[in-house]
């Protein structure tokens, strides 16, 4: 059974659809990345997946219809995580992480539970935040930052995350690490979808891509099926260099090349 | 601090607190004295124990309890609505909940309404204040965000401001004009057990409301989405907390005036203690708000002279410096 299988997902109404009948599927233990420029209407899929959207089309999340299930539990099956990385008040890392077992807490709970506080600890240590516990949020790096909101996102411990431009400010040392933090997690199991820009690191971490251009689907595949020189020409309008490395190819966007009138489609 | 300590430290301030506002005053009441007169253990002869009885229970008792709970109300509908719209600068009085249980009030006071019954004030307080929750509530409903909220808000406030300022210049004599301005500037100055049975179940209701919001306002640290994403019905959320707020608000402008500062300072100075979690933040910022206005009640009632001092205005003047200190430091750390 697959982890999310999306068919027809349209968002907005008419002329102006952000997103129009978009369909994909992920399978379990894949990373699959979601890539197109500025305006594609990535995070507009993203945000219908979760239900945090009107939407038309259907979403299955490990085969259930997910518009049919509760807010409740959609939270235990699905983590998401926004591309707003401002917490509004400045908690430890530890409280902050817990926050993603609120779908597990009973309503007027104590405390923590022994099976909260194990998947924190285990969330934590997935980000590699073992010594940053006890520091507040507003003192972290972005890089740290990063990883603490990822540990929130993991701590609900959904099959599904779903991160939306994860890596975008930070420096190559994170996001390697960071990329690197989430193949580990999809090789325990987790799938994961994650909108990226950069198309190197695309290629290089993600099973899967789909590329998506004015609100629509133009390629799926493995990144050598999906980021083809014509495709990279079309979407994006660059040129790339395209190489291997230790078995695995790469794209490095490399110059601007804006389409001629001819080469626009009617 | 772990919460629980926090809060029993807090609750025993209180209850110390409540016990030397009991004993201050023209009359000055010693342990000895204070005691029996609170237990109404005073002999059926003794005339002295009679009059201490009558001074605690009739004057003093009642001031000492909407103290508490007009403090415990505003101090958590502060930080409610601070937790709501992920601002520390949110207050009731941003809302404009405030200002429209205020002018309930004055346009009672105008029409001389408070002459036909003692309970036209409060009733017109808690209608207006009702009114403008209903107002921001449709706008809460229509999916509006909360710089939309904050905007109505604002909108709702200088309107009542302005409809209070219109009463005061129409006023036909200056005794209404004195009694609008004295309501204005909150007091708990002879208040009864009458107020006390007024406000209290819709108090009650209102901080039960807003307790029960605890672990949504903890989802909202993340951001609207992601706390959808955890579970968090948005709006049924909004609605809580506004409603919440409104009976908390509403129904202690009825019985005391506008006292303002109490849910600004109060969140404020608790914050860093319960470590930013907004749900910790409702308990701990009801003990506070009560322990400021006992405080700020206790320093009016010494400070007078003839002129008894309003207890709005001392809230005003321990509150305002002090928050400036607090948004001067906090530039830096919070985001805007």
């Amino acid at each position: 059974m697959n982890a999310l299988d999306v068919t027809g997902v349209s968002v907005g109404r008419g002329g102006c659809r952000r997103v129009d009948a978009v369909s994909l599927s992920v399978a379990r233990g894949e990373l699959f990345g979601l890539i197109g420029p500025n305006g594609a209407g990535k995070t507009s899929l993203l945000r219908a997946v979760a239900q945090l959207t009107p939407h038309e089309g259907e979403v299955r999340v490990g085969g259930a219809w997910f518009a049919a299930l509760s807010p409740a539990q959609r939270a235990t099956r699905l983590a998401y995580l926004g591309q707003d990385d401002r917490a509004a008040w400045p908690m430890s890392v530890a409280d902050f992480v817990a926050l993603g077992r609120l779908p597990h807490r009973r309503a007027w709970a104590r405390g923590p539970s022994a099976a909260d506080t194990a998947a924190v600890q285990a969330a934590m240590a997935a980000m590699r935040l073992g010594a940053l516990a006890g520091r507040r949020l507003d003192q972290l790096s972005g890089g740290e930052r990063t990883r603490a909101r990822l540990a929130r996102a993991l701590a609900v411990q959904a099959p599904l995350l779903l991160a939306d431009e994860p890596i975008a400010a930070l420096d190559p040392f994170h996001q390697l690490s960071v990329m690197n933090l989430l193949r580990e997690h999809c090789a325990r199991g987790g799938s994961i979808v994650v909108v990226l820009h950069d198309l190197t690191l695309a290629s290089r971490f993600c099973d899967r891509v789909l590329l998506m251009h004015q609100g629509c689907a133009v390629a799926a595949g493995t990144p050598r099926q999906v980021l083809t020189p014509g495709n990279l020409q079309r979407v994006y309008q660059v040129q790339a260099m395209h190489g291997e490395h230790d078995d695995q190819s790469y794209v490095l966007p490399w110059q601007c090349r804006p389409l001629t009138p001819s080469e626009i489609p009617a | 601090m772990r919460p629980a300590t926090l809060n029993g430290a807090l609750g025993a301030a209180v209850l110390l607190l409540a016990l030397v506002s009991l004993s201050l005053g023209p009359v000055a009441l010693d342990a000895d004295t204070l005691v029996p007169a609170l237990l109404g253990g005073g002999e059926a002869g003794d005339a002295l124990g009679q009059r201490h009885q009558a001074i605690v229970w009739d004057i003093r008792l009642p001031r000492v309890l909407l103290a508490v709970l007009v403090g415990a109300a505003l101090g958590m509908s502060g930080a409610a609505l601070q937790g709501l719209l992920r601002n520390p600068l949110a207050e009731p009085g941003l809302l404009g909940v405030s200002a429209s249980a205020s002018l309930g009030a004055v346009v009672c006071l105008y029409f001389g309404l408070t002459a036909l019954s003692v309970w036209w004030l409060p009733a017109a307080a808690m209608f207006a204040a009702t009114v403008a929750t209903a107002v921001l509530y449709l706008v809460a409903r229509r999916g509006a965000g909360n710089l939309t909220l904050i905007l109505a808000g604002i909108a709702l406030s200088s309107l009542a401001g302005a409809l209070t300022s219109l009463a005061i210049n129409l006023a036909p004599n200056p005794a209404d004009v004195q009694d609008i301005v004295l309501w204005l500037l909150g007091s708990l100055a002879d208040r009864s057990f009458d107020d006390v049975r007024l406000c209290l179940p819709f108090v009650l209701t209102g901080l039960g409301v807003l307790l029960s919001c605890g672990r949504s306002l903890d989802a909202l640290t993340l951001g609207e989405d992601e706390a959808a994403s955890l579970g968090v019905h948005l709006a049924r959320l909004r609605a809580r907390v506004i409603l919440g707020t409104a009976l908390c608000v509403g129904a202690s402008v009825a019985v005391t005036g506008s006292i303002g500062f109490v849910g600004l300072v109060v969140p404020h100075m608790l914050r860093h203690a319960v470590g930013s979690h907004p749900a910790r933040l409702l308990p701990a910022s009801a003990l506070g708000g009560a322990l400021l206005l006992l405080a700020a009640d206790g320093v009016s009632r010494l400070v007078s002279g003839n002129t008894e001092l309003m207890l709005g205005v001392v809230t005003a003047l321990i509150g305002a410096p002090f928050f400036f200190v607090l948004v001067m430091r906090a530039r830096g750390e919070v985001p805007a």
